[in-house]
């Protein structure tokens, strides 16, 4: 199995390798370090393949860089190799007209899972305490929980999935707040395999919920409010024009570093 | 590792940089990884948007189905008045929307104070040039240069540190400024970290160079911004009960209107007459004046707040305070004067010497036990010393500059007439992490360095004390003996301060005089606010950044009732589910309170289903005042506090909390008894309708005459009820809006079943009596003579009008006769009645009146059949409140 870091000598991304390295080594996975030929300097390229190299050797983990002359040779080797996940930054600012790597990268649907991590904090990526996975309507998929649980096993990290229902104005006025709190005893029957497969990995983690009537807002409050370091939030392939998922507003300004994980849609 | 963590080295090549600063293209390229340092401002408000939802909701689309349905009717039965009323319905629709839009929605400003604390313009080291560049440019590994004054654009790292103190308040709310080192190991988050900088903070002192860590929104001061800007206020009780109300009401109408209509449908009057039927249903049912005279109501109790110190922000606030059950309040300034006093000072020999006196009085007497020449003389010193070390003063005008506790010994120096004779050389100002101060100079011709401080931290830098004239070593009975008096202040709740001297520059080996006990009186009107809010069933809980004795101390002395003290880092080690059991079932005092816990607080109260009233004055309360029901900035709080809350209190005072609460309980009631005046008139509005179709009777009422009954006769009585002054047992009650609802049981029955039903007797009583008299016979349903219907349905107008007035007066109080109250007392309810008089002789005598109205000249022979019901109507609700007072146990008469 093997875990894809693109680079492309930024610091941002350099960053992001060290989340794909960490990651990889949790799973004993080989570590490629991919570059795609572009505008980017080869040689920041190659100064920060160098760093990783050093990293990756101190902690016994198998890496390769690699380059590709375009996206299309990269989609081939993608294919063609039993890959788990690609890691790949973004940067906070790009035009509507000139479509960030990233976008490509969303859109070409490739047959693989996909981690887009937003770095906005430098020197986070090895120190991780607190590790968040917001949901919406107590909905979690496995996919969705395995990337978090090894992100959370990988920094030994506190764990919290944060379960947050939308309510209109009018159900906010008829709630009963402390008889809607036996929601969250649903919510934990509902999570009760992952609850159970925790307990067998010898993972804990918390789940809370709560109600909002803006769900990303809240969720934001909450992060400012209890300090995490990382999130992982659930991300889509197919972005619409016109309706932004609520749990996206994270990832436009976020406060701390965000990777935004995109399962693929295997027929399965 | 995290940032603060690293060496410089580390940092360096954490962050790609140099001692030289970044180069412009990693300075380009970071900004396209990484953005502007810019804090996240929410997209504004579409106001028009706002506006237009207004017409979209339950209650506004009924009625304009019932706008159209007029003007359907009038298309298909031109002339007979549909059009005017189709207008009418949508005029009620618009006065509708534009108070509900009123009462709603402002402007939040909040965040544009808060940005006032980022700076502009920074200085920034690229290149190994120091360069003034735009704050939103700045990007991380960037080196910022700081000097003293210079405001703080982005998170970072120190590399260099001369003196240097930074203003932290806005994160931490630490007045005191902070000193910055070039290490932190054992700090565990990066705001304690003692080698950071931070965004939205400021250099009060020295100097430094500083590498960027964080900017943007991954800024402390982010974080900040995103509370502030992203926390979600529930729903006021007013608004729930507004929504439920509305919905009971409307559903109600509907009902009502579904109904009719299929009855008249389907004994044959026609799908047109049957809607029309149905429209006259609806429209009597929905009460058009209800929004209109809540949110003047609530505009008028704001005025009368504002004379008692409590600026409203947030009209539906109003309410709300009536429903607060919990206060969670600071205490310095608020619940204590914020006039530190000297009261007791212990000098080392062993006299102890207590002063009157409170505030910044300088009259005071010292009474010394064991007076002596040597007592008086060492009391002088200490005295000296404190005024020494201390940069408050008070001039020839009385006018007090400077820091409250430092007042105090100035206060007490001067009440001894010790004067002020040195010359400062040097000041070693005082930090929240040395919790001391020193300043060396030339006292009394002599050189000296004065100390005062945590006598923790001075205790340790004592080897010698003050006995009378000698100076003997500070042995383990010595400090025994000063710690046992230490001890004896602190569970007084006085803030002790030691005071110790020394002959040379030096900090350590110092000679202790003595201790001064300082305590921050609290004000006189709280112990009785604080007996009105037990008796109210509302709780108290003191949030202070004192220590638990000082706080358990002051939490006596006022009389507030509390089962425990509960510390910062005993909240901080808490879950959240832990402190919800934990209020859920004790009254505790927070003592050593960070104010970021406050949030923390309130969302756990609000979880218990507490409706929360949350003080606070600094930029970082903002999150906490926001998320509260009732967000209490202090009128000398910073902007950012003041733009969060929902309510500033002018005066700082716990007493102006408690009279708002007051106000806010009467509006409650206030609006109680017009939601019942306004649903008794749609009794009188409904029966002739239903009369009419089971009878053979004429028309007794237009849908015309309904909406002038409910948008025009009905307005200003129902306005000057929601002025109606508090009723004496206000505050006996439990707090309101928990268990007692606006729109409930004793609503309805009063309303509709009671009152209803005798105004609806007296419109019917007057329209048959008037037909009966002139010659009309039973059966007649057309009455060919359209001036002799007009005086008809006038009588039924003024039946219900005048039963309308007579409710007014006698709803004025909910449980107690009206003869217990002045009948001066509530001017606009005179005036209200004037001119609903003025509107009568209108409706009789103005001929343009008359012709939107449907009305006609009634002689006045026949007017006096409208006599008793106003009678029956007062007589009757009266006779009613005594009995239910009677059976009521829990009123205190």
């Amino acid at each position: 199995m093997r875990v894809i870091s693109l680079i492309n000598g930024s610091i941002i991304s350099e960053t992001t390798a060290i989340y794909a390295l960490n990651y990889a080594k949790r799973l004993d996975a080989i570590l490629d370090l991919v570059y795609i030929k572009g505008t980017d300097s080869l040689s920041d390229v190659r100064k920060s393949v160098e760093e990783l190299n050093i990293l990756s050797s101190s902690c016994d983990l198998e890496s390769e860089f690699l380059i590709f002359e375009n996206f299309q040779e990269f989609t081939v080797y993608v294919k063609e190799k039993d890959i788990d996940v690609i890691f790949c930054s973004t940067r906070q600012n790009h035009s509507i007209f000139d479509k960030s790597f990233t976008q490509i990268l969303i859109r070409a649907n490739l047959a693989v899972d996909l981690a887009v991590v937003k770095v906005v904090k430098l020197s986070m990526q090895n120190s991780i305490e607190k590790i968040i996975l917001p949901v919406r309507n107590s909905k979690l998929s496995v996919k969705k929980f395995s990337f978090f649980t090894t992100f959370a096993l990988t920094y030994n990290a506190k764990a919290e999935v944060y379960s947050i229902d939308k309510v209109s104005k009018n159900k906010m006025a008829t709630m009963n707040i402390q008889k809607e709190k036996t929601r969250l005893k649903e919510i934990i029957f509902n999570f009760r395999h992952y609850l159970r497969l925790s307990k067998l990995l010898d993972f804990k983690f918390s789940i809370k919920h709560d109600y909002a009537m803006t769900e990303g807002d809240r969720v934001k409050a909450h992060i400012a409010n209890h300090g995490y370091d990382l999130a992982i939030v659930g991300g889509h392939h197919q972005e619409s024009f016109f309706y932004q998922h609520p749990i996206d507003i994270l990832f436009k300004h976020p406060m701390l570093n965000v990777i935004y994980f995109i399962p693929f849609k295997d027929e399965l | 590792m995290k940032a603060y963590q690293l060496s410089p080295q580390k940092l360096f090549k954490e962050f790609r940089t140099g001692q030289e600063g970044l180069s412009t293209s990693d300075v380009a390229k970071r900004q396209r990884d990484f953005g502007k340092n810019l804090i996240e401002r929410k997209e504004k408000k579409n106001y028009l948007k706002e506006y237009f939802k207004q017409y979209i909701e339950f209650f506004p689309i009924l009625l304009e189905i019932a706008g159209v349905l007029a003007f359907i009717a009038e298309y298909y039965q031109p002339d007979q008045g549909n059009n005017i009323l189709g207008y009418a319905i949508f005029g009620a629709v618009i006065i509708n929307a534009s108070f509900t839009f009123w009462q709603n929605f402002k402007a939040d400003k909040a965040m544009d104070a808060l940005l006032k604390l980022m700076p502009t313009i920074i200085k920034v080291k690229r290149e190994g040039k120091i360069l003034e560049v735009d704050a939103s440019e700045l990007v991380p590994g960037d080196l910022i240069v700081l000097e003293e004054g210079d405001k703080i654009a982005a998170d970072a790292v120190l590399l260099e540190a001369n003196e240097l103190y930074i203003n932290i308040s806005s994160l931490n709310g630490e007045s005191k400024p902070s000193r910055r080192e070039l290490t932190s190991e054992h700090a565990k988050r990066e705001i304690d970290a003692k080698n950071m900088v931070y965004a939205g903070t400021s250099v009060v002192n020295g100097s430094g160079e500083a590498i960027v860590v964080a900017t943007s929104m991954a800024t402390e001061f982010g974080k900040i911004a995103t509370l502030t800007n992203n926390i979600e206020k529930g729903l006021t009780p007013l608004e729930k009960e507004v929504i439920n109300m509305t919905k009971i009401l409307t559903v109600l109408a509907l009902l009502a209107g579904v109904v009719f209509f299929l009855l008249g449908y389907f004994s044959g009057k026609g799908i047109l007459i049957a809607a029309i039927f149905a429209l006259s249903l609806i429209v009597a049912n929905v009460p058009e004046g209800l929004l209109p005279t809540i949110t003047l109501s609530l505009s008028l109790a704001s005025q009368r707040m504002a004379k008692k110190n409590a600026l409203i922000k947030n009209l539906a606030s109003v309410q709300t305070l009536g429903s607060v059950t919990t206060i969670c309040t600071d205490k310095t300034g608020t619940l204590t004067k914020n006039e530190m006093t000297l009261k007791e000072i212990y000098l080392t020999s062993g006299e102890k010497i207590s002063i009157s006196g409170n505030g910044y009085d300088t009259i005071g007497e010292f009474s010394i036990n064991n007076e002596s020449e040597n007592s008086k003389e060492h009391l002088k010193t200490l005295l000296k010393a404190g005024l020494f070390n201390s940069r408050a003063s008070i001039d020839e005008n009385n006018k007090i500059i400077g820091d409250p506790t430092e007042l105090a010994i100035v206060v007490a120096a001067k009440k001894y007439n010790v004067e002020n004779g040195f010359q400062k050389i040097k000041e070693n100002p005082f930090s929240s992490e040395r919790k001391m101060m020193s300043t060396f100079g030339n006292l009394d011709g002599k050189e000296i360095l004065c100390v005062k401080g945590a006598p923790e931290v001075i205790f340790a830098k004592i080897s010698h004390y003050q006995d009378k004239n000698e100076r003997k070593t500070f042995d383990e009975d010595t400090h025994n003996r000063v710690q046992k008096e230490l001890e004896d202040f602190e569970n007084k709740a006085y803030r002790v301060l030691a005071i110790a001297v020394n002959d040379k520059d030096d900090e350590e080996n110092l000679t202790l005089i003595g201790l001064v006990a300082i305590m921050d009186i609290a004000r006189p009107e709280v112990k009785d606010a604080l007996t009105r809010c037990y008796t109210a069933g509302i709780r108290t809980i003191m949030i202070t950044g004192d220590n638990a004795n000082t706080a358990a101390a002051i939490g006596k002395q006022i009389g507030l009732k509390y089962d425990g003290v509960v510390t910062g880092n005993e909240v901080a080690q808490m879950s959240s589910e832990e402190l919800e059991y934990l209020l859920e079932e004790k009254t505790v005092i927070f003592a050593r309170m960070a104010s970021n816990q406050k949030l923390k607080i309130a969302e756990a109260l609000q979880k218990n289903g507490e409706v929360v009233a949350m003080t606070g004055d600094g930029v970082n309360d903002s999150p906490s005042l926001k998320k509260a029901d009732i967000g209490i900035a202090m009128g000398s709080g910073t902007d950012v506090a003041k733009e969060s809350s929902d309510m500033i209190l002018l005066d700082d005072n716990f007493n102006s909390i408690v009279s708002a609460i007051e106000e806010g309980r009467t509006v409650y009631f206030n609006i109680k008894k017009f939601v019942t005046y306004i649903l008794s008139s749609n009794v009188p509005e409904i029966v002739p309708y239903i009369l009419s179709f089971f009878l053979k009777i004429p028309n007794p009422l237009s849908v015309i005459q309904i909406l002038s009954i409910d948008l025009g006769s009905d307005m200003l009585p129902g306005l000057a009820l929601g002025s109606e002054k508090p009723e004496k047992n206000i505050m006996k009650r439990p707090p309101v809006g928990k268990d007692e609802k606006i729109l409930d049981w004793e609503v309805f029955k009063r309303g509709y079943f009671f009152i209803g039903v005798i105004e609806a007797s007296a419109a019917m009583f007057a329209f048959m009596s008037f037909l009966l008299s002139h010659g009309w016979q039973y059966g007649q349903v057309d009455l060919h003579d359209p001036v002799f219907h007009a005086q008809a349905m006038t009588m039924t107008l003024l039946g219900a009008i005048t039963s309308q007035l007579a409710n007014a007066w006698t709803m004025r109080s909910w449980d107690f006769n009206i003869w217990t109250i002045s009948w001066k007392s509530n001017k606009t309810l005179l005036f209200a009645w004037a001119v609903v008089l003025v509107w009568i002789y209108m409706l009789l005598n103005v001929e343009a009146v008359q012709k939107v109205f449907n009305t006609a000249h009634v002689p006045l022979n026949d007017l006096w059949i409208l006599l008793p019901f106003p009678i029956l109507v007062l007589v009757a609700h009266e006779s009613y409140k005594y009995i239910r007072l009677k059976k009521m146990q829990y009123i205190d008469i």
